[in-house]
């Protein structure tokens, strides 16, 4: 009975091997007409480029001390920045999530900073920091900072009542309590917050090179468009491109280990 | 001991409580809260002379209406906005409905969905500036790009998670397929479907703005650039509040309007 449940439930739709064949035929057409199109002469290479020509584009780039440069310009705000929001977003979300009368209002607040155009508050942080990577990091903390504090009141607002009661009658401190019992019980709720709010500071940072910075991957794809080198300019958006999917594939494969652990 | 029964008593009493005694109603903690907001805004408008302090904006709003650049930017802005993530809901609520109602469409595109959320799009507004050029077509289509991933995410995570229960209740009546969707599937995803409009016009709205910054013929973005390169700070923070007021407005809207739907 159970064995056959089982199979017909876990019965593949279709083989293994025919969701990754198909995504790879589906990009690989993609490019496959585009070089055509390219080819041909129906699309202007002077507006879209031409796939070809954007690997051996590539393949200049990488290694450059140019482009290592700007990654780490990259990354280095990316990371001063996610970890200045994500540490002020958790401590944040402990706040609200223990200050239950303000609760509501100030969860209501956070959602509403959520749809505020963050971003349009650089000009007001270049006109007090200057053209730095000052108001780079700080709008990319606000960023961060967001995501992280709702999702932390969340998971620690889902705390069962009976790990509440241990951290109780082992009488552990207060901060020995969030530390040792309440934070590693709600970092299956926190961590989405930090992948979103990772991948919102890693939009924002491309973003914000893209308009105001002097260096950066954002920086050096707004530079390649504006001396009208197309086939760069591809090649520049093909590397951020890789870098976020890359980002994202590492952040949902912890993602799903962390709920693994915590269903079985 | 005493330990854990005052803990009882404190969440019982908690639980016990009604709403509205005890602790203070919400709007007067609205009003403090803006209260606040307005003074830490004063106190730091008084630190540095780049900031414009809050009559000083209010006063270069209400010119800026008067003379009307103010208005016709707001308006600009708006209307690529709106055609943006008009287009993104055509589009993104048919392709999410297909995706989700089909199994092996699932699996093939949702990773692809996924991979494009996480690339800044903005990346891509070079490319449709050498394509549209710097007027609105460049503008809007960079809209649609940012509204159409949450609105695809979410017509597909609303539409796979409808109760089977619903489903075979739809067969069972013999609902054509249109049906299907309109009455079952889509009215069970509509609460997602609202959030994924909440957050699409978001980013929409911000992606219009940097791209008037970067380049365009009007709208808030080409205000905002041309305040900063004037150093007039009280005007550039009266647009600022102009884009703070749009976005709260329309958040405002879709979450009651989710609030309504969800009884």
């Amino acid at each position: 009975m159970s064995a056959t449940l089982r199979a017909r439930r876990s019965r593949p739709p279709r083989a293994g091997w025919q969701v990754p064949a198909t995504q790879a035929a589906l990009v690989v057409g993609f490019f496959a007409l585009w070089e055509a199109g390219a080819a041909s002469g129906l699309l202007d290479p002077l507006t879209w480029s031409r796939p070809s020509v954007i690997v051996t584009e590539l393949a200049d780039l990488i290694g450059t001390p140019e482009t290592v440069n700007d990654l780490a310009a990259t990354l280095t705000t990316l990371a001063a920045g996610f970890l200045i929001g994500a540490s002020v977003g958790v401590g944040i979300g402990i706040a609200v999530a223990r200050l239950r009368r303000v609760q509501a209002v100030v969860s209501t607040y956070l959602v509403a900073l959520q749809s505020v155009p963050l971003l349009v508050f650089y000009p007001v942080l270049l006109t007090i920091f200057g053209l730095n990577r000052g108001p780079t990091v700080i709008v990319v903390a606000a960023v961060t900072m967001v995501p992280v504090a709702l999702n932390t009141t969340a998971g620690l607002g889902a705390i069962p009542r009976g790990l509440q009661r241990l951290a109780t009658s082992l009488m552990l401190s207060r901060s020995a309590a969030y530390r040792k019992v309440f934070l590693p019980a709600a970092i299956p709720l926190i961590f989405p917050g930090l992948r979103v709010g990772f991948l919102a500071a890693l939009v924002t940072t491309i973003g914000m090179e893209f308009i105001v910075a002097s260096a950066g991957l954002g920086y050096r794809v707004g530079q390649s468009y504006h001396t009208f080198a197309v086939d760069r300019m591809y090649a520049n958006i093909v590397v951020v491109c890789v870098l976020a999917i890359l980002v994202n594939l590492v952040l949902t494969r912890i993602e799903r280990s962390l709920r693994r652990d915590v269903t079985t | 001991m005493t330990v854990a029964s005052k803990q009882e008593t404190r969440v019982r009493g908690g639980q016990a409580d009604a709403p509205g005694r005890g602790r203070p109603p919400a709007a007067l903690l609205h009003l403090a809260g803006l209260a606040l907001i307005i003074l830490a805004w004063q106190l730091l408008s008084l630190l540095s002379s780049h900031l414009g302090a809050p009559l000083a904006t209010i006063e270069a709003l209400g010119r800026g209406f008067a003379d009307g650049w103010l208005a016709e930017a707001t308006a600009d802005t708006l209307l690529h906005v709106a055609g943006g993530f008009g287009l993104a809901l055509a589009v993104g609520v048919p392709v999410g409905y297909a995706i989700a109602v089909n199994d092996f469409a699932y699996r093939v595109f949702d990773p692809l969905v996924q991979a494009y959320g996480s690339i800044p799009r903005i990346v891509f507004l070079p490319i449709l500036l050498t394509l549209f050029g710097a007027g609105g077509a460049a503008k809007m289509s960079m809209g649609f790009l940012a509204a159409v991933f949450p609105i695809l995410v979410n017509v597909i995570a609303g539409v796979r998670t409808t109760p089977q229960a619903l489903v075979r209740l739809g067969r069972s009546v013999e609902l054509r397929p249109w049906a299907m969707a309109v009455k079952i599937r889509m009215r069970w995803a509509l609460p997602l479907l609202l959030v994924g409009m909440r957050l699409g016009f978001g980013i929409a709205f911000v992606s219009v703005v940097i791209s008037e910054y970067f380049g365009s013929t009007g709208g808030l973005g080409v205000e905002l650039s041309a305040a900063y390169a004037a150093l007039e700070p009280a005007r550039l923070f009266a647009i600022v509040l102009v884009t703070v007021i749009v976005a709260a407005v329309v958040n405002t809207v879709l979450l009651r309007v989710d609030r309504r739907l969800s009884g």
